[in-house]
């Protein structure tokens, strides 16, 4: 199965590149149509390949971190079968799509996100971790939100699209609490040990719980009442898309979750009761909304609201659940899929899916109209057809499944009027301009044709599949429920057709709407009244609003738990205790705060603040940490140059003093604050030490083959941090360069230094240059010894990299972007002295070190080390070149 | 450093912060933010004990200072050092677009955007 996740998971980033790649010629093509054939393809004969044709029952265990719970994947013979219908529609899909998307890249929008859709819907069939299938289940969610926002210019497809997010998204929400809850119960992730203590579970009220919240993950999901509003809605999406989603995949992710949890909530005293009651509401409330519209698809979208009701339905009837559940989802996903690709056939070629407008249509489209027939038959339960089956077992086995008996009634009677007008009534019901139309191209009607075939062919292909149960009944089987429902959908039919029209009928039926506008209204209007007090369009009002709120969390913290602070005693001196030093950096860091409140200026507000900054360095002195304060006194230095760099860009007004109410109240919570804060480090003083530093410095001198623990830290033990970290300069520099690009004119600035007649830059310079270049290898070098390494180094050569640009005696030959390519060379070496370590089998980033002519040690560390020095370089490099552009950017 | 010492350091110092980033102009935000990026480094080193006059770097006879706290720190300033670069642009590039620095009025019954 692992397999088969990753087919899916490549064909859709193979997809992805392909919109990137090529020019017409190549998308010409079919290139994507091809792709997509291929992964379903190849993904079922690795399924049969693999399992046969017997029905599997296993487990797959993925350990895919050391001291993690492994990822589980589970495949039982009814999950088994959903996993070839989401795979056999898929394909059946894919054909289809070849000519149904045939405008300029509308494929290239389609089929990624298709096929990440198939890959998180199969991951969430198969998924027996909780959190693993929390993860698929949101991945079906995204992809399906651009998948029903697909026509994204149209009003109607994005909010049916944000509306479908906001429910299911919510809904999952809900499960995941839901998961952790049941976590805490069982204490194990995996929903087949949940199976196993179901009895402990059923007991405990955060179990029961736990279970409320993952139904209504699940109802929501499966568009059950009510939450069933999302489902018409999505009918903005293309018919491909409603076919494969909204049929055969996505909407039925919910009752496939309750059928995974089905043994848990059958023994829960209200739930199946409920779920019960809620199949039926959705399935009568459909019932009356199928009267509403004249849409086709929104007919067949109401039918399948039905069809949910009812598998919702069969799960909760006693102990044949299982089987009768997988025929009913297998047969539905099938004849649901056929029929909405064979309307998007006739949507496609004749332009409209009004029944009123469509008429006649059997002459003219006879492949659809055998399609549609099939397709019909499979969907009223024909013998021989495998929805016949589970219809059977369904009635036979309980009397309280009559809303399902009464709902395929329903469906099946509006349906055939429907057809019955599409194909073969002479005249349109309302007057209308439409114009005749020819058959689609048979990739358009094969499909779907193969998709009603496979419905009568299933019931053979299920003898073989071990199911649990025989197959082969004999004819006493089929009894009289299943003419009765016939018989009931005939005359349901009739009456529909003939009542149709009727314009009261239509009213009534709109009307059950209101559930659907009241919760959008109270959604909405509770969005913007709460934003518009929490924010009130200001910066200030939302960080006070999350400041109030992390303050009064701390307090009250602080006051509910009493064992914070009793017993302990709170050092607030220390050994080298120094009144004098102490109080004058208390001293000087409050003038400079002072200074920095009461500036009127940028200028001013940044020296005062590189004054506090200059304290902060002595006390990371006095604090022992001297690579701490050489890094700030760079930082400090070097925020200092560059306000100064920007200053042409700040505004120049001085600055108001604002309101004395504000202040007051602001100055209230920064008091508040920084008592809070500043208690907060008292109590975290309490000498608890912590048990890593002692391991990291028995091991830095022989495994890191350094002494300074920090830098070892930094550069290898710790080195995915700080690639994250470097990652993130990238990212502020070209940043920076985008937003600032243009805004300095060539020669301007350089002038106005050179200008104010003193020689001394000019002269001492290019020695300032050199003397820093050389400090910068001369601290990258040592870094693992000694204070200093990678980031000094680079901050360094930063500096001397921003006189370079600025004096006028270098030649700056260098190209616009010269230090784009210093900060990905950066990047990539950083990267590359990581993946070494896979020449010889170890993790990623793991040091590995030689010894070059007896005592010159050279390790990946170093390499990396350098790679941060570039990138630090890189990124004032780049920054500066905006401001001094070496040449004329266009 | 002396645990009370250090905690009045970041007393004052996370207050004018908070302070100065609740001001209705872009540029006291900016100096409020510098100021916190150096309440909170300091409050990481609070939280091991900070020793005078020993060293992270492993000597003999040296008694060594807690490195792992210092490791974080320095990617902290790091990382607010280019945020600072990014907010400057950005609000630069926004002055130049003749948007003002001031923040707007507060909204009343605004509906939403």
């Amino acid at each position: 199965m692992t397999i088969i996740l990753s087919i899916t998971f490549l064909g859709f980033l193979f997809a992805l590149m392909a919109r990137g790649v090529g020019g017409d010629a190549f998308r010409g093509k079919r290139v994507l149509p091809a792709l997509s054939i291929i992964t379903f393809a190849s993904s079922l004969l690795v399924f049969f390949g693999q399992y046969g044709l017997v029905a599997p029952e296993m487990t797959e265990v993925l350990s895919w971190t050391m001291g993690g719970s492994p990822l589980r994947l589970v495949l039982s013979p009814v999950l088994a079968s959903i996993v070839v219908l989401i795979l056999v529609v898929g394909l059946a899909i894919s054909v289809y799509c070849a000519s149904y998307f045939h405008q300029y890249r509308e494929d290239e929008k389609f089929f990624p996100a298709f096929l990440l859709f198939t890959f998180s819907m199969l991951g969430l069939v198969v998924a027996d971790h909780s959190l693993l299938l929390f993860l698929f289940w949101e991945l079906t969610s995204i992809s399906s939100f651009y998948l029903i926002g697909f026509y994204g210019q149209k009003d109607s497809a994005r909010r049916s699209a944000v509306q479908a997010l906001l429910v299911t998204g919510v809904g999952g929400l809900s499960m995941l609490l839901g998961f952790v809850m049941l976590q805490r119960v069982t204490g194990s992730p995996y929903l087949s040990v949940w199976f196993q203590q179901s009895f402990e579970v059923v007991k405990s009220d955060l179990g029961l719980w736990a279970l409320f919240f993952i139904s209504l993950g699940a109802l929501t999901k499966s568009a059950q009442f009510p939450f069933h509003f999302w489902l018409p809605g999505a009918m903005a999406a293309p018919t491909p898309i409603s076919a494969y989603l909204h049929s055969a995949t996505m909407v039925k992710a919910g009752v496939i979750l309750l059928y995974k949890m089905q043994e848990i909530y059958a023994m829960a005293p209200w739930f199946p009761l409920g779920f019960s009651i809620l199949a039926s509401l959705t399935i009568l409330i459909s019932c009356v909304r199928l009267f509403s519209t004249s849409d086709f698809k929104l007919t067949l979208a109401y039918t399948t609201l039905i069809s949910l009701g009812i598998l919702n339905l069969s799960l909760w009837i006693g102990e044949m659940a299982g089987v009768v559940f997988c025929f009913l989802i297998v047969a539905h996903g099938l004849y649901k899929a056929a029929l909405f690709l064979a309307l998007g056939v006739i949507d496609h070629e004749a332009g409209s899916r009004d029944v009123f407008e469509l008429f006649g249509l059997r002459k003219k489209m006879p492949a659809t109209f055998l399609v549609f027939t099939l397709s019909f038959l499979a969907l009223i339960g024909v013998p021989g057809s495998l929805n016949a089956l589970g219809k059977e077992q369904l009635f036979q086995l309980s009397p309280n499944v009559w809303p399902a008996f009464f709902g395929l009634s329903v469906v099946s009677g509006v349906v055939l009027s429907a057809m019955y007008t599409v194909f073969f009534s002479q005249s349109p019901r309302r007057k209308s301009e439409f114009q005749a139309c020819k058959e689609g191209s048979i990739l358009l009607w094969g499909p779907p044709l193969c998709l009603g075939a496979l419905s009568f062919l299933a019931p053979v292909l299920f003898e073989k599949w071990n199911l649990g149960v025989n197959l082969v009944e004999g004819p006493e089987q089929r009894s009289w429920l299943g003419l009765g429902n016939w018989g009931l959908g005939l005359g349901v039919g009739v009456v529909f057709h003939l009542f149709f029209n009727s314009v009261k009928l239509r009213f009534f039926s709109r009307g059950t709407d209101w559930l659907n506008s009241g919760l959008t209204w109270f959604i909405d209007t509770l969005a913007v009244k709460s934003r518009q007090f929490l924010q009130a369009n200001q910066l200030s009002t939302h960080i006070k609003t999350i400041l109030i709120f992390w303050f009064g969390l701390n307090i009250y913290l602080f006051f509910k738990s009493e064992s914070l602070l009793k017993g302990q005693k709170l050092y607030l001196f220390s050994e080298d205790f120094n009144p004098w030093i102490e109080l004058s950096f208390i001293f000087i860091t409050a003038l400079g705060c002072f200074l920095v409140i009461r500036s009127k200026k940028l200028l001013e507000g940044v020296i005062a603040a590189s004054l506090v900054g200059l304290i902060v360095v002595f006390i990371f002195a006095r604090g022992s940490s001297p690579d701490l304060a050489l890094t700030q006194i760079g930082v400090e230095s070097l925020t200092l140059v560059f306000v100064l760099l920007f200053l042409k860009l700040v505004p120049t007004e001085p600055w108001r003093t604002d309101r004395l109410s504000s202040q007051q109240f602001d100055g209230l919570i920064a008091v508040v604050g920084g008592l809070l804060l500043g208690g907060l480090s008292l109590m975290q003083g309490l000498r608890v030490p912590s048990q890593l530093i002692s391991y990291f410095n028995d091991v830095a001198p022989s495994l890191g083959q350094g002494i300074n623990v920090v830098n070892v830290i930094l550069v290898d033990f710790r080195a995915l941090d700080t690639l994250g970290e470097i990652t993130v300069l990238v990212i502020a520099a070209f940043c920076t360069s985008l937003v600032l690009a243009g805004l300095f004119s060539k020669q301007s600035l350089r002038e106005d230094i050179f200008s104010s007649g003193k020689p001394n830059l000019k002269v001492f310079g290019p020695i300032l240059v050199f003397v820093l270049l050389g400090l910068a290898i001369y601290f990258y070098f040592r870094g693992h010894n000694a204070p200093g390494g990678g980031f000094i180094g680079g901050l360094l050569a930063g500096v001397a990299v921003l006189l370079i640009l600025l004096l006028p005696q270098f030649k700056r030959k260098m190209t616009a972007n010269f230090f784009s390519f210093v900060l990905a060379a950066g990047i990539l070496i950083a990267f590359i002295s990581g993946i070494l370590a896979f020449a010889v089998q170890k993790q990623f980033l793991t040091g590995l070190w030689t010894t070059l002519f007896g005592f010159l040690s050279l390790g990946t560390p170093m390499l990396f080390d350098f790679g941060v020095m570039l990138i630090v370089v890189g990124l004032i490099g780049h920054v500066s070149q905006v401001v001094f552009p070496t040449k004329e950017m266009s | 450093m002396s645990p009370l010492g250090l905690a009045s350091v970041i007393a004052i110092l996370f207050g004018s912060g908070i302070y100065l980033m609740l001001r209705p102009h872009l540029g006291k935000v900016v100096l409020g933010f510098i100021l916190f990026g150096n309440a909170i480094n300091l409050m990481i080193l609070s939280s091991q004990k900070v020793s005078v006059g020993s060293s992270p770097i492993l000597h003999e006879g040296i008694v060594p200072s807690d490195a792992l706290p210092q490791a974080l720190i320095l990617t902290a300033i790091v990382i607010g050092f280019g945020m600072m670069i990014v907010i400057l642009a950005v609000g630069g590039r926004a002055s130049k677009e003749k948007l003002s620095w001031d923040s707007p009025e507060k909204t009343g019954e605004k509906s939403h955007d």
